[in-house]
C-alpha cells in the first residue's frame, strides 16, 4: 500500500533521514539534560565535588586543612536540595550562590579515591566558575560521546549488526536511561562504555579491512571510559567483552589474534580497577551471623523480587533523579512492553552461541545483585539500583538481537510501528513529569510546563520548547531508525567481493 | 481421521504407535482439570473478593429457609454465620485462614446480613446455578461449586477445541494461557462470578467466530450451542460483562461480516444473544451500571455520593491525566502486578514478569500477522481497554487503584489476547522452537511461584518464610493432600499442560501448510 509512497521519497529522502538522525537524538538527549538542575542525578553532590576538586585548582577546590574533606562551591557541595521530595521544585535552589567561591566545606568527594579517577579527570576540563555553565557543558559532552559513538559505530561495523545497535539502545534507554546518558553521573560513561564497548568487539572480531582498525579503537576507548567511571562497570565490562567473545567465537588463528585486543581492554580495566580502591562498599554493613537459616529465605526471596530491578530501568517502582521521581505505568508498560515483544521476536533467530551468552547473561541479571544484597543483609529494593545493573540489560538486549551470518531478524511494519510510538510516547510522558518535577513540583499537574515554574535555566529555552522539541526529536529518531533496521541487512550486501565469494557457497 | 494426523503417526516412534491413535493432547483436560483443581484447593472458603457478598447470594438463591431467611428489613437475610463470616483473613496477609476455626460450619444458627444480592444488583443466573450445590456441609457445598466451575470451564474449551476450525485453534490455547497467569487462573477456580464473567466472555466470542465459519450442519448447531451457553455464563455473572459480551459479539461481527445470504441467517443467532445480554445489562443495573458495574459488592447507597463528587472532579485535568497514564497498572494487574484474593495476596516481581513477558512477546508476535480487520478489532479492544476504566474512575472520582480492579477488565484482556494471535487471512500465527520453549519455562515457573505464594498466604499467612508448606500449616482443607502434594501436583500438571499445548500448536503448523511461499523461505532461515 505505502510503497508507491516510499518510492517516491526514494533513496535520496531516506538517506538524508539517516543524516539528520543522529542531531536528532543529540537534540532529545539535549531535552533530557536541561530537563533537571544541578545535582539532579542520585549523588551528585559527591560526583560534581569530585569533578571540581579534579582540576587541581584551588579556585574551585581548596584543602580545609582536614584531609577528610575540602572547600568547594556552595552549588557543587550541596545543589540537591530538593532530593527525596518529589513535591519539591528546584526552586530551593534559588537561595543558593551559584557563583560563589570554594567556600563550603564536605565531606562527600572521591578524596580517598572509592571511584576511578578518569570520568571525574575528563569533566574537570569543563569545569569553570560558573557552575550552572559547567554543568551543562559536561552534559552536552555526554550526549555529544555518545552520539559520536553510536556514529561511528554504526559505519564502523558490519552492515548485519547495526540493527544490534540500533535496537539495543532504544528498547533500553527509556527513561532512565536517556536520563543518565545526559546527566553529570559517572553512571553515563558507564552505561556508554559497556553498551558501545561489547559491540566495537563483536565488530572487530567480524569486521575485514580498515574499519577493524576503527573499531578497535573505539573498543580501548570504550574500556577506559567504563572502567574510568565506576568501579562495578569494569566487572561489568569484562562480562560483555566475554559475551563478545562467545558470540563471535572460532576457532581460528584470526579468532586467537584478535583476541589480543579484549586482553589489552583487560589490562586497561586492570590498571584503572586497582587505581580505584573500592572493595565493594555494599557488603560493608554486613552484621550478622550468616547462616543456612538465614540465607536461604533471603536468597529465594530476593530471587522472586530481582526482576523488580530489570523493570526499573523502565521506572516501574524506581523513580529517576534521586530515586524521587516516579513515572506513572505508562512510561513502564510502554518500555517494558517495546522491550518484551521485539525481545519476543527477535528470540526466533537461534543458535548455540546465542543461547549460551543469553542464559548466562539472565543469570547474571539475577546473580549479581542477588548475591551484593544478601551479603550486604539487605532486601530488593534497597541499595542496589537499576541504573547499576541498566548497562548489562543493554548487553543483554543487544545479544538477544544477535544473528548468524545466514539468520535475519523481521519485524512487520505494524510492530515497528508500535515500538515506535509505544517508546516516543513514554519519553513524551517522562519528559514531561521530569521537568515538571523540578519547575513546580509534581504536585501541580498541568500541561503547561511554563506556569508558575519555579526552576529553570537561564536560557531562552522555555520548559515547554523542551518538552515539545526533546520529544519530537526523539520520536523522529527512532521513526528514522528502528523501521531502516526493520530486517537485518543481510552481510552478503557488503561484504569485499572475494570473501562474498568464499562465503556464498555455505 | 483428518489427512494431517495420518502422517503424524507414522512419523512417531514405535512406542507411540503402540497406542493406537493415543495422542498427549488427550491428556491436556485432564492436566488442565488437575492444575485448576490445585488452585481451588489453594484458598480456603470466602478467598475471592466480596466472597461473603456472593456467597450470602448463592446461599439465598436456593429459596430454602434452612439456608436462608428473610431478614428484618427488605434489604437483609438471615444466613448461617460461616457463609458470612468465612473471609475473617480478609486484608490481613500475615493472617492465616485459622480464624475460620472459630467459626462455626455445622450449627442452624442464622445471623442477619444486608450483605447479599438483595435489590438484583447483580444478573441470578451464576447464583442459581451454584445454589444448587448448597448443602449441610458447608466448606463441601463451596468446594463442589468450585470444582463444578473448573470442570464446567474445561470442558467447554475442550469441547470449543474439538469443534473450532483446526486454525481458529490457537487463538483458543494461546488465548488462554497467556491471560490467565495468574488472576485468571484464581477466579476461574473460585466461588466469584468474575470466573464466570471471564470463561464466558472469553468462549463466546470464539464459539461465535467457529459458528459463523464453520461448513457443516452439526458442528455449526453445537458451536450455537456453546456461545448461548457462554453469553448466559457471562451475562448471567456480572453486569459488566453482559456489556463485554455484546461488544465481543461485535467484534466477531467486525471479523466476519460478508453480503451473503447465509452471514445473515447465522447471524439471527447473535442478534437474539445481544438481546439476552441487554436484557441482563438492563435488569442487573438499570442505567447507573456504567459507575457501579465497577464497585463490588452492594454499594446501591453510594452512588448518590459518587454522583455528588462527579460535579467537582469532571474538570480535574489532574485525575483525568492521571488515570489516563496509570491505567496500564491495571492490565498489569491481571498477570500478578496487583494481589490476588482480597487484593491482600501479593505476588513476587518474578511471577508478574514472567506472564507478562508471555502475554506481550506471544501477543506481539502475533501482530505480525495482520489484517485491516484484525487491526481494527485489537485497536479497538485496547482502545476500550485504556478508554473505559479511565472514564469509569474519572466519572466517579476515583484515581486507578480505587475502586476499579483489574478482574473486572481481565475478560476483555482475554478477548484481546485470542484476537493478537488469530489467523488473519492466509497468515497463520507460529512460535520457533525458541520461542516455544520460553513460553513453555515461563509459565510454568510463573503458575510454580504464584501458586505457592497463594497457598504460604492462607497456610501460615506470609509471615512464615519456607518453602515447605507442610511445616506449622495453621489451615487446609480437611480430608485433602497435604498441602505440598497440592503444590508439586497443580504445578507439574499446569506444566505438562503448557509443553502439550504448545507441542500441539508447533506440529499443527507444520502440517498445515498455510504460509504462503514468501514466508516459508524466511522461515526457513530460522532453523
Amino acid at each position: 500500500m505505502f510503497t508507491g509512497v516510499r518510492s517516491v521519497l526514494s533513496r535520496s529522502g531516506r538517506r538524508i533521514g539517516l543524516l539528520v538522525a543522529p542531531f536528532l537524538v543529540f537534540a532529545a538527549l539535549a531535552a533530557w539534560a536541561l530537563s533537571s538542575p544541578v545535582g539532579s542525578s542520585p549523588d551528585d553532590d559527591f560526583h560534581l565535588t569530585s569533578i571540581w576538586c579534579a582540576t587541581g585548582n584551588s579556585e574551585y577546590c581548596a584543602p580545609s586543612g582536614d584531609p577528610g574533606t575540602r572547600l568547594v562551591p556552595p552549588a557543587v557541595a550541596d545543589p540537591a536540595c530538593f532530593a527525596y521530595d518529589a513535591d519539591k521544585s528546584a526552586g530551593c535552589q534559588n537561595r543558593i550562590d551559584f557563583t560563589a567561591g570554594a567556600t563550603e566545606e564536605t565531606e562527600r568527594g572521591n578524596f580517598a579515591g572509592g571511584y576511578p579517577v578518569v570520568y571525574y579527570g575528563t569533566m574537570s576540563l569543563f569545569v569553570g566558575p560558573d557552575v550552572h555553565a559547567s554543568v551543562l557543558v559536561m552534559r552536552l559532552i555526554n550526549i555529544t560521546l555518545f552520539v559520536g559513538l553510536g556514529v561511528a559505530l554504526y559505519l564502523l561495523l558490519p552492515v548485519n549488526r547495526r540493527q544490534i545497535l540500533v535496537w539495543q539502545w532504544a528498547l533500553t534507554t527509556v527513561p532512565l536511561g536517556l536520563f543518565v546518558l545526559s546527566s553529570n553521573n559517572p553512571s553515563a560513561w558507564a552505561l556508554m562504555g559497556i553498551g558501545y564497548g561489547w559491540l566495537a568487539l563483536l565488530g572487530f572480531y567480524e569486521a575485514y579491512g580498515r574499519k577493524r582498525i576503527g573499531l578497535g579503537v573505539v573498543f580501548l576507548l570504550t574500556a577506559v571510559m567504563a572502567s574510568g567511571s565506576r568501579s562495578d562497570a569494569t566487572i561489568f565490562f569484562v562480562l560483555a567483552v566475554f559475551a563478545a567473545a562467545i558470540l563471535a567465537f572460532q576457532s581460528t588463528r584470526r579468532y586467537w589474534l584478535s583476541s589480543l585486543l579484549p586482553v589489552a581492554g583487560f589490562v586497561i580495566c586492570a590498571l584503572l580497577f586497582r587505581s580505584s580502591r573500592s572493595v565493594d562498599v555494599v557488603t560493608g554493613g554486613l552484621d550478622e551471623q550468616l547462616t543456612l537459616g538465614v540465607l536461604i529465605p533471603r536468597i529465594a526471596y530476593n530471587l522472586t523480587e530481582v526482576p523488580s530491578i530489570w523493570t526499573g530501568i523502565f521506572g516501574q517502582s524506581w523513580g529517576l533523579g534521586w530515586l524521587d521521581t516516579s513515572m506513572p505505568a505508562i512510561v513502564w508498560a510502554s518500555g517494558l512492553a517495546a522491550l518484551i515483544g521485539a525481545g519476543f521476536v527477535a528470540a526466533r533467530a537461534g543458535s548455540v552461541r546465542k543461547f549460551i551468552v543469553v542464559a548466562l547473561g539472565a543469570l547474571a541479571l539475577a546473580v549479581i545483585p542477588v548475591t551484593l544484597l544478601v551479603l550486604a543483609g539487605k532486601d530488593v529494593g534497597e541499595d542496589f539500583q537499576p541504573r547499576y545493573l541498566l548497562p548489562l540489560v543493554v548487553v543483554f538486549t543487544g545479544a538477544v538481537f544477535f544473528t548468524t551470518a545466514r539468520q535475519t531478524i523481521t519485524f512487520s511494519r505494524p510492530q515497528v510501528w508500535l515500538v515506535v510510538i509505544a517508546l516516543s510516547g513514554a519519553n513524551f510522558v517522562a519528559l514531561h513529569l521530569n521537568i515538571r518535577r523540578y519547575v513546580t513540583g509534581i504536585d501541580a499537574l498541568n500541561a503547561d510546563l511554563d506556569a508558575g515554574r519555579q526552576w529553570w535555566w537561564q536560557l531562552i529555552v522555555t520548559p515547554n520548547i523542551t518538552w515539545v522539541v526533546g520529544s519530537i526529536a526523539f520520536g523522529l529518531a527512532l521513526a528514522i531508525l528502528l523501521p531502516r533496521q526493520r530486517e537485518t541487512i543481510p552481510l552478503t550486501a557488503e561484504l569485499p567481493a572475494p570473501v562474498a565469494a568464499v562465503n556464498s557457497p555455505v | 481421521m483428518r489427512p494431517g494426523s495420518q502422517q503424524m503417526s507414522s512419523a512417531r516412534s514405535g512406542e507411540t504407535r503402540r497406542f493406537g491413535r493415543f495422542r498427549l493432547i488427550f491428556l491436556a483436560p485432564f492436566f488442565a482439570l488437575i492444575a485448576l483443581t490445585a488452585w481451588a484447593f489453594a484458598s480456603p472458603m470466602g478467598a475471592s473478593p466480596d466472597d461473603d457478598y456472593h456467597l450470602v447470594s448463592i446461599w439465598c438463591s436456593t429459596g430454602d429457609e434452612a439456608y436462608c431467611q428473610p431478614g428484618s428489613v427488605e434489604k437483609s437475610r438471615f444466613v448461617p454465620e460461616a457463609v458470612l463470616e468465612s473471609p475473617c483473613y480478609a486484608f490481613f496477609d500475615n493472617r492465616s485462614a485459622e480464624c475460620q476455626e472459630q467459626l462455626d460450619f455445622t450449627t442452624d444458627e442464622l445471623v442477619e446480613t444486608a450483605r447479599g444480592n438483595f435489590v438484583g444488583a447483580y444478573p441470578p443466573v451464576y447464583y442459581s446455578v451454584m445454589s444448587v450445590f448448597v448443602g449441610d456441609n458447608i466448606l463441601v457445598s463451596v468446594m463442589l461449586m468450585r470444582l463444578f466451575n473448573i470442570l464446567l470451564f474445561v470442558g467447554i474449551t475442550t469441547a470449543l477445541y474439538v469443534l473450532l476450525p483446526i486454525q481458529r485453534r490457537p487463538a483458543l490455547v494461546w488465548g488462554w494461557l497467556i491471560t490467565t497467569m495468574p488472576l485468571g487462573l484464581f477466579l476461574i477456580a473460585s466461588n466469584n462470578p468474575s470466573g464466570w464473567a471471564i470463561a464466558g466472555v472469553g468462549t463466546a466470542w470464539l464459539a461465535l467466530l467457529g459458528y459463523y465459519e464453520t461448513t457443516g450442519r452439526g458442528k455449526t448447531i453445537a458451536l450455537g450451542a456453546l456461545f448461548t451457553l457462554a453469553v448466559f455464563m457471562a451475562a448471567g455473572s456480572r453486569g459488566d460483562s453482559a456489556l463485554y459480551v455484546a461488544g465481543a459479539i461485535g467484534v466477531v461481527w467486525v471479523l466476519t461480516f460478508e453480503r451473503s445470504r447465509q452471514f445473515v441467517v447465522r447471524s439471527a443467532l447473535p442478534a437474539a444473544m445481544l438481546a439476552v445480554s441487554a436484557v441482563f445489562f438492563l435488569m442487573s443495573r438499570q442505567v447507573s451500571s456504567g459507575i457501579s458495574g465497577f464497585s463490588g459488592g452492594s454499594n446501591a447507597q453510594t452512588i448518590g455520593t459518587q454522583a455528588a463528587d462527579n460535579l467537582e472532579n469532571l474538570a480535574g485535568f489532574g485525575l483525568l491525566a492521571y488515570n489516563l497514564l496509570n491505567v496500564p497498572s491495571l492490565w498489569v494487574g491481571v498477570f500478578g502486578g496487583w494481589s490476588l484474593g482480597w487484593i491482600d495476596t501479593s505476588m513476587p516481581a518474578v511471577v508478574t514478569l514472567l506472564a507478562l513477558a508471555v502475554f506481550i512477546g506471544i501477543g506481539f508476535a502475533g501482530l505480525s500477522v495482520l489484517n485491516a480487520r484484525k487491526a481494527f478489532v485489537v485497536a479497538g479492544v485496547g482502545f476500550v481497554l485504556w478508554a473505559l476504566p479511565t472514564y469509569v474512575l474519572t466519572q466517579g472520582g476515583d484515581k486507578v487503584g480505587e475502586q476499579v480492579q483489574p478482574r473486572y477488565i481481565l475478560p476483555l484482556i482475554v478477548l484481546l489476547g485470542g484476537l493478537l494471535v488469530l489467523q488473519a487471512g492466509r497468515k497463520r500465527f507460529t512460535l520457533g522452537r525458541v520461542q516455544s520453549v520460553v513460553v513453555v519455562l515461563a509459565l510454568s515457573g510463573a503458575n510454580l511461584v504464584a501458586l505457592h505464594m497463594n497457598m504460604r498466604r492462607y497456610i501460615t499467612g506470609n509471615d512464615v518464610p519456607g518453602w515447605n508448606l507442610n511445616a506449622g500449616a495453621e489451615w487446609f482443607w480437611s480430608g485433602a493432600p497435604a498441602p505440598m502434594v497440592v503444590w508439586a501436583v497443580g504445578s507439574a500438571a499446569f506444566a505438562g499442560l503448557v509443553v502439550i499445548l504448545a507441542r500441539e500448536m508447533s506440529i499443527s503448523a507444520a502440517l498445515v501448510p498455510e504460509i504462503d511461499s514468501s514466508e516459508e523461505t524466511k522461515l526457513s532461515a530460522f532453523r
